[in-house]
């Protein structure tokens, strides 16, 4: 057989194998950027209405410790929990300390007097705004997962979620009274926590509201642990709490109004007191796809805080200046 | 002469003996490897790590089972019983109900039951799910993430390369032992990863 055909025969077959090889490669490839068939769409109701966002974002302050929990705003000082380290600073990012803690904190509250409430898992540690620590209350058990803290007049108010119960304490640190929300007389059940959010906060008139995320509702309770009043509705629409643990958190402005934060599509909204939705302060798109709920405070202005945890960063939100 | 020849017949017998040594020892050795690597793939199992899953549909489609062996799975210890479920409700609804039109699950596997005022369970029917993972993501950006995919062992045939794992872009897919075939959500907690 001729010599040259014998090394086209050969050239043919080499490159038909080299084809087969690098196709296959590529063919791999392509079918690793198909389309899903399967895809879950969110359709519109992550598009909200401009006309409904309200606020805008002013100031970014960066946080230099890692994994940010928890965030609480009082005369002019934010203290933020990390995993294991307390920060506070000054509205403007000012550090005025930060302070290694045993942790894991898990809840914080500023007071009027500017006395820190840390809630570390299970047990309430209480520090200075020098972030010397003044006292550890004892630990409740160690199942105890405390998500809160409120604070009204003479009492401390701290959320259990892992048992789905608000102890009320003295400022000494005596239990003096815990309560599930079931002692309600239009429904069998009382606090359902799915997960480890529910959150506390006071109004101006001293009332004290929780948020039952697990039927998507902010519940207003007398010192007793009875219902006085509830508002929210599950729903996908953007007057309600879309599925379960939400509102994740909440906090209560200086008129009364909520502002809210929902886990999933993580939506930050402001209620009047009524319960009525108001405005938007934050959509989804403000966040990192898959973010943490992040926890969120105001200022005497009503201005928000909002703790985002996946780009480590506290994000004020003011309202826009109406014409 | 008669000493070279004699040698020679040595050497053929000897070669010859050796050769059929060698052979016999390459035999029983192969063989032995061969039961030892099919005992080892025996030891091992396919299984999706659920805290990797992008649930990007493939496992639905690339499984050489039809439906494939990937099903839905639900941790009940994660679920929060709502009323409005990401996972089985289609996102933005407006009637909280089983009409078809309102079901996310292409093949109506998840089925809703009441339980008590507030709290509705959902389970899976094993022979309608597809393993799209269309529910479990619903779950995941709204709930818990108590529903997740898993291979079922008592359906996945085990391939030698599996093929869904071939195409996994996130390559949730790895061999697990035997002993323990399953990534349950719940009792297999990311840390374990």
């Amino acid at each position: 057989m001729n010599k040259n055909l014998i090394y086209l025969i050969l050239i043919v077959c080499g490159l038909a194998i080299a084809y087969i090889m690098v196709g296959g490669l590529f063919k791999n490839e392509l079918k690793k950027t198909t389309k899903n068939p399967y895809e879950y769409d969110l359709g519109d109701i992550n598009k909200i209405d401009p006309e409904m966002i309200k606020y805008k974002e002013t100031k970014r302050i960066g946080l230099s410790f890692a994994e940010p929990k928890v965030v609480d705003y009082s005369s002019g000082y934010l203290a933020i929990g990390f995993e294991n380290q307390l920060q506070m600073i000054d509205t403007s990012g000012r550090e005025i300390f930060n302070k290694a803690v045993s942790g894991p904190i898990t809840s914080l509250k500023l007071s009027k007097d500017n006395l820190i409430y840390l809630g570390c898992k299970n047990h309430i540690e209480k520090y200075n705004t020098n972030g010397d620590l003044i006292e550890t209350w004892q630990e409740i058990d160690p199942s105890t997962y405390i998500t809160s803290i409120a604070l009204k007049d003479d009492y401390v108010f701290v959320a259990n979620a892992s048992g789905a119960v608000v102890l009320q304490y003295s400022l000494t640190g005596e239990i003096l009274h815990s309560f599930d929300g079931k002692n309600r007389t239009d429904s069998k059940h009382g606090f359902i926590i799915p997960s480890p959010y529910f959150d506390l906060d006071v109004d101006s008139g001293g009332e004290l509201w929780a948020a039952n995320t697990g039927v998507q509702a902010i519940e207003n309770y007398n010192l007793d642990g009875s219902l006085r009043a509830f508002w929210g509705a599950s729903s996908y629409d953007l007057k309600g709490f879309i599925g379960c643990c939400n509102p994740a958190h909440f906090s209560i402005l200086e008129n009364d109004s909520f502002v809210t934060c929902e886990k999933g599509l993580v939506r930050i909204k402001i209620y009047l007191p009524s319960g009525e939705l108001e405005s938007v302060v934050a959509t989804p798109d403000d966040f990192s796809a898959n973010s943490i709920p992040p926890d969120l405070t105001s200022d005497e202005m009503n201005n928000i805080y909002i703790l985002d945890i996946s780009r480590k960063m506290i994000r004020k939100f003011e309202r826009k200046e109406t014409s | 002469m008669n000493d070279r020849k004699e040698n020679k017949a040595k050497s053929r017998r000897d070669f010859l003996q050796s050769t059929a040594r060698y052979t016999l020892a390459i035999s029983i050795g192969g063989i032995g490897g061969l039961v030892a690597s099919k005992s080892k793939t025996g030891d091992y199992l396919w299984q999706i790590d659920p805290f990797v899953c992008t649930q990007c549909g493939r496992c639905a489609d690339e499984c050489v089972l039809t439906p494939s062996a990937v099903k839905c799975f639900h941790a009940f210890d994660l679920c929060g019983y709502c009323d409005l479920c990401g996972g089985y409700f289609k996102p933005g609804v407006m009637d909280l109900n089983t009409g078809g039109e309102n079901q996310l699950c292409p093949t109506a596997a998840i089925k809703r039951n009441f339980v008590e005022d507030p709290f509705f369970e959902y389970t899976i029917d094993e022979d309608l799910c597809i393993g799209c993972g269309k529910c479990v993501k619903g779950c995941s950006s709204f709930g818990n993430g108590s529903l997740h995919l898993q291979i079922n062992q008592d359906l996945c045939v085990n391939c030698n390369q599996c093929a869904i794992a071939r195409m996994c872009p996130s390559d949730a897919i790895t061999r697990v032992p035997a002993s323990n075939p399953y990534k349950v959500k719940g009792d297999f907690i990311k840390s374990n990863t």
